[in-house]
């Protein structure tokens, strides 16, 4: 496992294109992004494809939920568990 | 009245028990998991756990013709316990569960509102719930009784055989109810009989050529009518079995149902228009490793507008992997005629007499004139429009003006339908089915044109936002949005545009504030966010914020929706990304 931090940046470049690429509208890392309205289920194939090319892993079918992904940290969490 | 042999089937039970006793050891449902591996339902095994079902609801008293709501998830449980209370003559319903529990305290409220009105006998549910619904349900009048399907052991009593009908005609009693998606504040259960439901089902049967020899695969939910009609109870008549993909397994990896589709050589899959786009865009080059889609005969697209550009994106993306572009299908219909009753294409089986047709109209004159002026195909300036088809055997259509007088062909205008499967009406709604149906038509409000006899549909005549497949009432919307206290009453416009990228609707939100605070205005998109995300589960694209009086309103005081789509440019943020076009088909 890399000891390395996990570079957020591209998940809040692509969280602020969904809200219409204002960043200051962007909530915190630790914000529901479900709670939010920013992340629906429509949103889960397009994120799990980021999540696997930008940090090079793979997502097995039994994690692909909203609650695995429900914030940007969340998402960095779950990235540096599986490199 | 004399019960009928078990060899004719005029119920859906009747069709359950002639399954079981003639094939018990054939396989009914395959349910996908994405941890483990599937389970597997017999028609016989089927038929006992409804039988169990009927029992234990028998046993807390659920009367003949009394609602019964099944919420359960994606679990083998979910039909037996629907099937359970119609064995006893009682009325299910499938309504969707929560899908986290940051929705929760929403969608308990929406949830009470609807028991109160229907005034259900029973709720079928799940442990997780368990609690909660019972705190729900302590001060309701009536409170329905709650099963919980973990709590109904594999040994529990069956039910003996279902009693008969009371009426003279067992197939005219109300079967199941189906509601519409939206706030229960609008929701409007259909209520459909026996006899509807299952001339719904031969008659798609009969267009497409369906047996018994085909499997039927999907991940739309059986809470949705086309989920349960068209790939769970018509599998049922046929004796074929089903497999199905929860839809968020299936969103998550789109490309799972390939994977289904290659294992088990599915024949019949389903899903609406925007899943067509979905598909050909989410599924990865690597994940086609195996694919072989050649067994499909009908992929068929619904529940929405069928676009041209869909059907092709997904043709150019999998014909490599064996999709032929003759399984293409459509079809039209709505809850209140069961689903499906006009269709065409599926032109690569048995059935199938009639091929999707491509109409290229002009697209100023449609949305200008409400005509579809032919032109050349790839004509400058074209549409290209998808024809929905013919009437299945027993169901014709009418485009009608807004006197409910026909209009001649190549007239956009309402379209009417008169059906065997027309429902009974709304359930414990007599005003809402007045406004809807009349000597015997079902007007539904979608608008249409007929040319050579072939259906080609539009748009809406309301505002209805359909967004991948589920129906979203903009009053829903604005009524939430003005909620915020420094949003303007009455001043919010929720409108469905389309996005041809995505093949489905987009939601936009535009907001008249009281104040000119910058910091408000973030304040009210981040709250229209939250909450139409909560409550309805679907996410705004753009929210964008007017000064009062910037929406124009039509003289009855309707939001006009392509004028103020028309200037939504004054308001856009700088650093804010362009809306889709207001263009395509529902443009009206």
């Amino acid at each position: 496992m890399s000891a390395a931090p996990v570079d957020r940046e591209p998940l809040r470049a692509h969280f602020t294109a969904l809200i219409g690429g204002r960043r200051e509208l962007l909530p915190t890392d630790d914000a529901s992004l479900v709670d939010e309205g920013i992340l629906d289920s429509f949103g889960l194939a397009e994120l799990v494809t980021l999540v696997e090319q930008a940090y090079g892993v793979k997502v097995p079918d039994k994690d692909l939920s909203l609650a695995t992904f429900d914030s940007i940290d969340k998402i960095a969490a779950y990235v540096a568990a599986r490199r | 009245m004399i019960r009928p042999p078990v060899n004719e089937p005029l119920t859906i039970i009747d069709h359950l028990r002639r399954r079981a006793a003639l094939s018990p050891d054939a396989l009914h449902a395959r349910y996908i998991h994405a941890d483990r591996s599937p389970d597997e339902q017999s028609y016989g095994q089927l038929e006992r756990r409804t039988r169990q079902f009927a029992a234990a609801l028998a046993g807390a008293g659920t009367p003949r013709q009394r609602v019964v709501l099944v919420i359960l998830q994606h679990h083998p449980d979910m039909l037996p316990a629907y099937y359970g209370a119609m064995w006893l003559g009682a009325i299910p319903s499938f309504l969707p569960f929560p899908t986290g529990k940051l929705h929760i305290g929403k969608y308990w409220k929406d949830l009470r509102a609807l028991v109160e009105r229907t005034v259900p006998h029973a709720i079928v549910t799940y442990r997780e719930l368990a609690d909660e619904l019972e705190g729900l349900l302590k001060d309701v009048p009536q409170a329905p009784a709650v099963l919980l399907h973990e709590e109904l052991p594999a040994s529990a009593p069956l039910a003996p055989d279902p009693a008969p009908a009371p009426t003279s005609d067992a197939a005219e009693e109300i079967a199941l109810i189906q509601y519409s998606s939206g706030s229960t504040g609008l929701q409007k259960g259909a209520a459909l009989s026996h006899r509807a439901v299952l001339a719904e089902c031969a008659g798609v049967g009969e267009f497409f050529g369906m047996t018994k020899d085909d499997h039927f695969v999907t991940w739309v939910p059986l809470y949705h009518d086309w989920g349960l009609v068209c790939d769970a109870i018509h599998p049922l008549v046929l004796g074929a079995p089903f497999t199905l993909l929860s839809p968020i397994h299936w969103v998550a990896r789109p490309a799972a149902v390939l994977d289904v589709i290659t294992k088990y050589k599915a024949t019949v899959y389903w899903h609406p228009n925007f899943a067509f786009n979905f598909m050909a865009k989410r599924v990865k080059e690597e994940e086609l490793a195996g694919v072989d889609l050649s067994s499909l005969r009908l992929c068929g697209n619904g529940a929405e507008p069928c676009l041209y550009e869909s059907h092709e994106m997904f043709v150019r993306r999998f014909s490599k992997v064996g999709f032929d572009r003759r399984a293409l299908g459509i079809v039209y219909g709505m809850a209140e005629v069961v689903n499906s009753v006009i269709g065409a294409g599926g032109m690569r089986g048995r059935g199938a007499s009639e091929p999707i047709r491509v109409d290229t109209i002009d697209r100023k004159a449609l949305q200008e004139q409400h005509q579809a002026v032919p032109l050349p195909a790839g004509s400058h300036g074209g549409l290209p429009m998808l024809g929905v088809g013919r009437g299945f055997q027993g169901t014709t259509f009418k485009i009608v003006d807004d006197s409910r007088r026909e209009v001649p062909d190549r007239t956009v205008g309402e379209i009417a339908i008169q059906s065997r499967c027309l429902f009974h009406g709304y359930y414990r709604n007599e005003q809402a089915t007045a406004e809807r149906v009349q000597d015997g038509w079902y007007f539904g409000g979608d608008l249409g044109y007929r040319a050579d006899g072939i259906l080609y549909v539009t748009g809406r005549k309301s505002d209805l936002i359909i967004i991948g497949g589920e129906n979203i009432y903009p009053q829903d919307i604005e009524y939430m949005v003005t909620e915020h206290p420094q949003v303007v009453a009455g001043r919010v416009a929720a409108i469905g545009v389309e996005d041809s990228e995505l093949g489905t609707q987009k939601l936009i939100v535009i907001a008249e504030s009281k104040s000119d605070d910058p910091a408000v205005h973030d304040e009210i998109v981040r709250f229209v966010r939250r909450e139409v995300t909560a409550r309805l589960n679907v996410r705004c694209d753009r929210v964008y914020i007017a000064p009062h009086k910037w929406l124009y309103k039509t003289s009855s005081g309707k939001i006009a929706r392509l004028p103020n789509l028309a200037r939504l440019h004054e308001l856009e943020p700088r650093t804010s990304q362009p809306a889709a076009e207001p263009s395509g088909p529902a443009g009206s």
